[in-house]
């Protein structure tokens, strides 16, 4: 690894401060399950490294006023037991559980997932089904942006060098937002996604979908919503003819490349038969909670 | 990685290099070569970056240590505190050789910084053994026959106790997802889970 030098800013202040200082010869660590790695490939060579400091809002998780706050330190290990995001943001959860290992996990953070924007980042299909929003916060300005629009292409966001990531604010849907996680990989534990693909369905007391979202990881440069695929399903009462339609759209949102890990041809099928199943078992499981 | 461009005493080669370049009879002497060459290739090697003090609270002691801020926990441990139970195998997250508890939580020693680990407690498979006697988990590895090369095994223990902390009582699927970020080049896993599961019962006195 090259030399470097280091900050342990003390708070949010103090952080915004570095970071506007360095800028782009600066870089934020967080878990540094990525950071280290590229720094160790040399793929990133950053004159200074400022940690992100264990503190609020860093490590916030909490619900209030309907939005739950994720710090952009919050671990993935934290996100998988934590008792409220394995109630109120299931998917969440459940995506964050399926990050390379436990030691992975207990570095991990969720800033760190979202900030290296890789397509195949496991939690990043789960926010966009969610809508979560970033908080991106500079010396002197703070701007909220959603996380379909901030990522560019693989390890290209909207966020400026000087910008820090301090939270994730995620709106609580209620029980009638069903959702679904799947992460197709070689094998089962510590590996890189294939096809992510993440669900969300928000059904009426006549079984109508209201409003779907439908989002797809290693498909693409960057995760994305398979939006034409939403738009099919809204006020519809679904049926196996529109659940195949809607699972062929989402197939076309998909532009998938062959790699070491799955050829391309390969990753467009799965979307379709991945897609088609989750939204069965959504929508069963929305008109099971439905009959309670 | 480790790779630390020094000369003995601490001093960079650069900064060492910048004081002696003055005298240049000096710089002969002690490279053997004639210094504007050296000095030149001197001045193409990367900054090297200012120690900082991190106190490393390992096994329940602590050590104050300078340290360049890229000394990862897994080199600090092995090359300043010369514990070497955690492994260095692919250094990048993949393998769980060395795999240490953090407050109580198995993370790879390989991806963290050792000034990140300041402030935390630290524990190794150095720390298990009380009083010349083995930790449950340790005597299960051993009367199991959960090792062969044993290159694996600390990094294995440190997992499984981080298991056994938050489980006291886990089933094999959850044995093997808790060990699935550890790799055994021997293939010995039938017995690693087996040893894990007697360690569990001794350990809630079942056994
Ligand atoms: C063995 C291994 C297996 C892995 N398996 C998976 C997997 O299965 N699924 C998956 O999705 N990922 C996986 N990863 C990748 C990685 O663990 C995740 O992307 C992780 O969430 C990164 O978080 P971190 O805290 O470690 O980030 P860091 O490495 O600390 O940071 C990553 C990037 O984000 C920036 N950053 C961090 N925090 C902030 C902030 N608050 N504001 C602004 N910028 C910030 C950093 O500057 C850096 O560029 C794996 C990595 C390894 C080594
Ligand atoms: S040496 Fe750290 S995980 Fe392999
Ligand atoms: S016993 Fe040899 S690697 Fe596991």
């Amino acid at each position: 690894m090259h030399s470097f030098d280091y900050r342990a800013p003390k708070d949010l202040e103090e952080t915004l401060e570095e970071a506007a200082h360095w800028g782009e010869k600066g870089r934020l660590l967080a878990g540094g399950t990525d950071l280290i790695l590229f720094m160790e490939r040399g793929r990133l060579r950053p004159e200074v490294v400022i940690e992100v400091p264990r503190t609020e809002p860093f490590t916030t998780l909490e619900e209030t006023n309907g939005m739950i706050r994720i710090g952009a330190r919050v671990t993935m290990g934290q996100l998988e037991h934590s008792p409220l995001i394995r109630e109120k943001l299931p998917v969440l959860s459940q995506a964050a559980g399926e990050v390379g290992s436990v030691q992975i996990r207990n570095l991990a953070t969720i800033g760190g997932n979202i900030v290296t924007a890789s397509p195949a980042g496991d939690t990043l299909p789960a926010l966009l089904v969610l809508d979560a929003q970033l908080m991106l916060q500079k010396k002197g300005s703070l701007r909220t942006v959603p996380i379909d629009q901030f990522f560019l292409g693989p390890g290209q966001t909207v966020r400026e060098p000087d910008e820090v990531l301090t939270e994730v604010r995620v709106p609580v849907k209620g029980d009638r937002f069903v959702t679904q996680f799947y992460k197709l990989a070689v094998r089962s534990y510590m590996d890189i996604a294939i096809v992510d693909v993440a669900i969300g369905v928000y059904t009426n007391g006549d079984g109508a979908v209201e409003d779907a979202r439908i989002a797809l990881g290693s498909v693409a440069p960057t995760p994305i919503r398979a939006r034409e695929a939403e738009e099919r399903l809204k006020g519809q009462v679904p049926t196996e003819t529109l659940i195949d339609e809607v699972a062929l759209l989402a197939q076309k949102a998909s532009s998938p490349i062959t790699d070491q890990r799955g050829s391309a041809e390969y990753r467009w099928l799965m979307v379709y038969r991945l897609t088609k199943r989750l939204l069965t078992n959504a929508l069963l499981n929305s008109s099971a909670s439905g009959h309670r | 990685m480790g790779k630390g461009r020094k000369v003995s005493g601490g001093v960079t080669r650069r900064s060492f290099l910048k004081v002696a370049g003055s005298g240049a009879a000096l710089t002969e002497v002690l490279t053997g070569c004639r210094p504007s060459a050296e000095v030149a290739v001197a001045e193409e090697q990367p900054q090297v970056a200012t120690k900082v003090s991190v106190t490393l609270r390992v096994n329940g002691k602590s050590h104050r240590l300078q340290l360049e801020p890229r000394v990862t926990l897994l080199n600090a441990l092995r090359h300043h505190l010369h514990l070497t139970g955690a492994k260095p195998v692919c250094d990048r997250g993949e393998c769980g050789a060395c795999t240490v508890l953090m407050d109580g939580k198995p993370i790879y020693s390989c991806m963290l910084l050792a000034v990140d680990a300041d402030g935390h407690e630290i524990t190794t498979v150095e720390g298990l053994a009380q009083d010349g006697r083995l930790h449950p988990l340790q005597a299960a590895f051993v009367e199991k026959d959960a090792l062969q090369c044993g290159f694996c095994t600390p990094g294995f223990i440190m997992a499984a106790l981080g298991l056994l902390r938050e489980n006291k009582n886990p089933t094999l699927e959850q044995v093997r997802a808790a060990l699935s970020g550890n790799i055994c080049r021997c293939g010995v896993y039938t017995r690693i889970f087996e040893a894990v599961l007697e360690a569990a019962k001794k350990m809630q006195g079942r056994a």
